[in-house]
C-alpha cells in the first residue's frame, strides 16, 4: 500500500522506518506551551502528534525548536476554508511556525484542534530545520472545520534538540497534549 | 524499543460487502490509523467513500474536506463522513482510491473525536484523479470502539485492503 506522508511501517520495532515514542507530555497547571527536550539524536526523524484545546477560544497551534523565539522562521500555507482552497503567500521573519494555519483561529476548550507534525534530518548540523504539518480544527458543530497543511523552517542548521508547541499565548487546558516519536534511520 | 504503532487489522477482501466493519477496536492506544486502499464493483462508477463512527443514528459527523476540484466543502449533521469527497471510487484496478485516516485520543470518553484524513486516486487520465485533506468531528464525546468504511450504491470489490494501527502513547 502506497506510503503517503506517514512514515512507519507496522511492527519491526528498531526496524528501518519504524516509529518509536520518545515521550508524551500532558499541559499542566496554566501552561501556555508544552516542551519536548532533551530529545535523543539517535532517530532520524521526528514526528509529532498535537492534541490541542485551551481554556479560552482564539489562537492557533504554533510550534518552535530549540527555544527560538526571535524572527527566524518561515512559513507557507494550503488551506481549505469556506468554500475554498488556497494557498497563503509565503513568508518570513516569523518568531513561531504556525501549524494549524487558517484564519479563523480556532483553538478552544471544547474542541480539539490536531495536527501531525514531520520534522526531517533533525539531527543535521547542514541543513535547515523544516516542520511538515498536517492539522484539523473545528469551532464546533455546524460552524465550520478547517484542514491545513503547511511548510515551515527554522533558518538554522544546528540540530533539533527541543521542540516548543503553544497555542501561541493562550493557556492549555489539562487535556491538551503532545506525543513525540522517533523514525528509525 | 518496541514499535509504537502496533497493527489491529488487516484486510484484504475476498467478497463483496456494502460496509467494511471493524468492531472491538482496542481501547489500549492513544490514537488510530486507518490505512485504506480499493475500488468498487459496478463498472466504471463514481461511488462515494465514507466513514462512520460506533454508529447509531443518533450519531453526526463533522467534516471539511478539500474536495476533488478546487472547491472546499463542509458538512455537518450526516452520519456518514465523505471524507474523499469528490474523488471517489472506481471499478478500473489502475484507479484505486485511497485515503489514511487519523483519529486523536478515540479511546478517551470525555472529548470529541477529531480527525485528519489524506486521499489520493491515482489515473492514467486527468478524469476523476487527484488527491486532497480533510479533518472530521464526531458529535460525541464516548470512546470509538467501532469504524464502519461505506460506499454510496454499490459493493467494495474483492482485493480492496484495510488495515487498522493502535498508535501508542
Amino acid at each position: 500500500m502506497p506510503n503517503i506522508g506517514f512514515w512507519a511501517t507496522a511492527g519491526a520495532g528498531g526496524a528501518a522506518g519504524a516509529m518509536e515514542l520518545i515521550a508524551t507530555t500532558y499541559a499542566s497547571g496554566s501552561s501556555q506551551s508544552i516542551t519536548m527536550s532533551a530529545i535523543p539524536q539517535t532517530y532520524k526523524h521526528l514526528q509529532l502528534r498535537v492534541t490541542g484545546l485551551i481554556t479560552s477560544s482564539g489562537y492557533r497551534i504554533t510550534a518552535q525548536m530549540n527555544g527560538v523565539t526571535t524572527s527566524s522562521y518561515t512559513a507557507k500555507y494550503l488551506n481549505t476554508d469556506t468554500y475554498n482552497v488556497y494557498m497563503e503567500p509565503a513568508g518570513a521573519g516569523y518568531s513561531r511556525s504556525q501549524i494549524d494555519t487558517t484564519s479563523r483561529n480556532v483553538l478552544n476548550n471544547t474542541y480539539p484542534d490536531v495536527a501531525i507534525i514531520d520534522i526531517n534530518d533533525y539531527t543535521s548540523t547542514s541543513k535547515v530545520k523544516s516542520l511538515k504539518s498536517f492539522s484539523g480544527a473545528f469551532n464546533g458543530f455546524g460552524s465550520g472545520g478547517f484542514a491545513s497543511v503547511s511548510v515551515g523552517a527554522l533558518l538554522s542548521t544546528d540540530a533539533v534538540t527541543s521542540i516548543t508547541i503553544s497555542g501561541n499565548t493562550a493557556t492549555w487546558t489539562s487535556n491538551a497534549k503532545v506525543s513525540l516519536y522517533g523514525i528509525v534511520g | 524499543m518496541a514499535s509504537a504503532l502496533t497493527p489491529l487489522a488487516n484486510l484484504t477482501l475476498s467478497s463483496t460487502p456494502t460496509v467494511i466493519t471493524l468492531s472491538s477496536i482496542s481501547q489500549s492506544y492513544q490514537d488510530l490509523v486507518l490505512m485504506f486502499e480499493g475500488n468498487n464493483t459496478s463498472t466504471g462508477g463514481n461511488y462515494e467513500v465514507g466513514l462512520r463512527l460506533s454508529y447509531a443514528s443518533s450519531d453526526t459527523i463533522s467534516m471539511r474536506t478539500s474536495g476533488g476540484s478546487y472547491s472546499a466543502e463542509y458538512r455537518n449533521g450526516y452520519s456518514t463522513a465523505p471524507i474523499t469527497r469528490g474523488v471517489n471510487l472506481e471499478s478500473s484496478a489502475d484507479k484505486r482510491l485511497g485515503f489514511i485516516a487519523q483519529f486523536f485520543n478515540y479511546s478517551n470518553g470525555s472529548q470529541y473525536k477529531a480527525g485528519l484524513a489524506r486521499f489520493y486516486k491515482p489515473t492514467q487520465t486527468y478524469s476523476n484523479g487527484g488527491g486532497g485533506i480533510s479533518t472530521f468531528l464526531f458529535n460525541k464525546t464516548t470512546a470509538i470502539t467501532t469504524i464502519e468504511i461505506t460506499i454510496n450504491g454499490d459493493a467494495f470489490a474483492t482485493g480492496t485492503t484495510v488495515a487498522l494501527y493502535g498508535v501508542s502513547a
